[in-house]
């Protein structure tokens, strides 16, 4: 692939089909963290170094382990297996080598374990068949784009802290509400990729 | 009770006279001479659905304020104003369930279910916009070729101007810059009538009911990025133009076309949805601008600009955080 086409690629990932957006995946942290600023940069942070992390390694473990050992079924068992591992490994190193980015980041980094885009980036690599260098890309674009719109998202709940919603609606519903919308706002990127 | 109780008073207070009913009926004003274009070229159709869309929201809000026994605000003509609105950028002679579900949406989805005006993070009018959009591609996508008034009534179906570009971009060619402005051209009931939109929505500038920096950012959006995707495009550079005069042509096209004029003055700048910083006001217009050439020319969806405002809408809680810097305030402990 030229550059170009490696930046149409992160384009992509980010708005076209973003993670959380387009693909639905990972929508438990998304409403979970997303009602404080803090809290959503915390975790966007972790996301992004997990996944990228995540991504190397179950792919690796694919075309190593999995393939040669023709035990292609075990796919699913063997990829949380790894990410949840790793997040250990990394929250163990962490906490003895970077103590600030470790505390800054807190509970997230363990919750990271059950979020399925993780899980997802690392079979979407599989199942398109990207090659390393793809793979990394491809993971790190979709880690930027869940960012991108769990901070956007944040930004909109933290201001219902000063609305006098309807009580049916508040927290969890309207939460799910402005996800769709945001869904909506985002689905204006359809497209711009493909030809 | 005695009023005159409430009324604290030491300086010599002068109250405005600025209510929230006195600027809805100014921004109305500022809507009506496009939506005259929108009458003089497509009649009675396009009435119906403006006011059909009015009455779906003033019901629904009536409604809504039954159940949940809240005075209703229609008296300050919000509602009014969004449906107006929602009909203005419906195609005329749009089926009769369309403006109402349009009007509909605006009030109970986009609006009451935040707790009414004030508090609602996206436009209503969009929001709604978006769903009908998604949900009825074929109606939404029914336009009628204009009219003058007293030629007739035999609609007939026509592309606009943005359809016909995305099938083959060489049509550019074929269409008048004049038309385009003047709103002859299939299109939303009050979206096609441009001088008519900039005329409004400059008197809304200069009577300050918007902030200037989003319509001045969005047209500079548009016009950069209208420049570079002419330049870019190999679509365009086949036809072979030479003068720099002819991509502005363009570009000037662009800006007559589609909705890009009523979201610039009117759907980006509404009150509530948008920034309230200046520096906000001008990166949210400049995205608007942009996203509307990036759809158009490399997206699916016809036209970018509602999906732009969307998009900028979202990101008004952290344009918001652009705040200017306490003259004199030190930072402590950094």
């Amino acid at each position: 692939m030229s550059f170009g086409d490696y930046m149409l690629f992160i384009v992509s990932a980010i708005l076209v089909n973003n993670i959380l957006l387009a693909k639905f995946l990972g929508n438990c942290p998304f409403l979970g963290v997303s009602r404080r600023m803090d809290t959503a940069t915390g975790m966007s942070m972790a996301v992004i170094f997990v996944m990228v992390m995540a991504g190397m390694i179950t792919w690796l473990v694919q075309y190593y382990v999995l393939v040669p050992l023709e035990i292609e079924y075990l796919q699913t068992i063997a990829f949380i297996l790894v990410i949840a591992a790793l997040v250990q490994l990394v929250e163990i190193v962490m906490a003895k080598s970077l103590p600030a980015l470790y505390r800054a980041l807190g509970i997230f980094l363990p919750l990271i374990t059950t979020n399925c885009a993780v899980l997802g980036v690392a079979i979407i690599n599989i199942n398109e068949e990207y090659d390393f260098v793809d793979t990394l890309i491809f993971s790190f674009a979709s880690a930027v784009g869940y960012s991108l719109a769990l901070v956007l998202f944040a930004g909109i709940r933290e201001r219902f802290m000063l609305v006098k919603m309807p009580k049916v609606f508040e927290g969890t519903a309207i939460g799910l509400v402005v996800a769709g919308f945001l869904a909506l706002a985002f689905s204006g990127f359809a497209g711009l990729v493909s030809h | 009770m005695n009023n005159n109780l409430l009324t604290v008073s030491t300086s010599p207070h002068i109250l405005g006279r600025t209510t929230l009913r006195s600027m809805y009926l100014e921004m109305m004003i500022a809507l009506v001479p496009a939506l005259l274009v929108g009458l003089y070229y497509f009649g009675a159709p396009g009435l119906t659905t403006v006011v059909l869309a009015m009455a779906a929201a003033a019901a629904t809000e009536y409604l809504i304020s039954l159940i949940t026994k809240k005075p209703s605000t229609l008296s300050n003509l919000h509602i009014l104003l969004m449906g107006l609105m929602m009909g203005m950028i419906l195609p005329p002679g749009a089926p009769w369930w369309l403006p109402v579900a349009g009007g509909f949406l605006t009030v109970a989805l986009g609006m009451s279910i935040f707790g009414g005006n004030g508090n609602y993070p996206f436009n209503p009018v969009l929001v709604a916009w978006a769903a009908l959009a998604i949900s009825w591609p074929e109606a939404m996508g029914a336009y009628l070729e204009p009219m003058a008034l007293g030629s007739g009534d035999d609609w007939m179906e026509a592309e606009t101007f943005l359809m016909q570009l995305k099938g083959d971009i060489g049509t550019l060619e074929m269409f008048e810059l004049g038309t385009l402005w003047i709103g002859n051209v299939a299109g939303g009931v009050g979206t096609t009538g441009t001088w008519a939109l900039l005329a409004g929505g400059i008197y809304l500038v200069i009577r300050r009911l918007i902030p200037w920096q989003i319509p001045l950012g969005a047209l500079i959006g548009a016009v950069g990025m209208g420049l570079l995707a002419v330049y870019t495009d190999e679509r365009v550079a086949e036809m072979g133009f030479e003068e720099f005069s002819a991509y502005l042509n363009i570009v000037w096209l662009h800006l007559g076309a589609g909705s890009f004029m009523i979201a610039a003055f009117f759907l980006g700048p509404e009150p509530v949805s948008s920034p309230v910083t200046p520096w906000g006001g001008l990166l949210f217009g400049l995205g608007v601008g942009m996203m509307t050439i990036i759809v158009r020319f490399w997206g699916s969806p016809l036209d970018g600009a509602f999906y732009g405002v969307l998009l900028m809408n979202a990101a008004t809680p952290l344009l918001d955080r652009i705040r200017p810097r306490v003259i004199g305030k030190v930072v402590s402990g950094a």
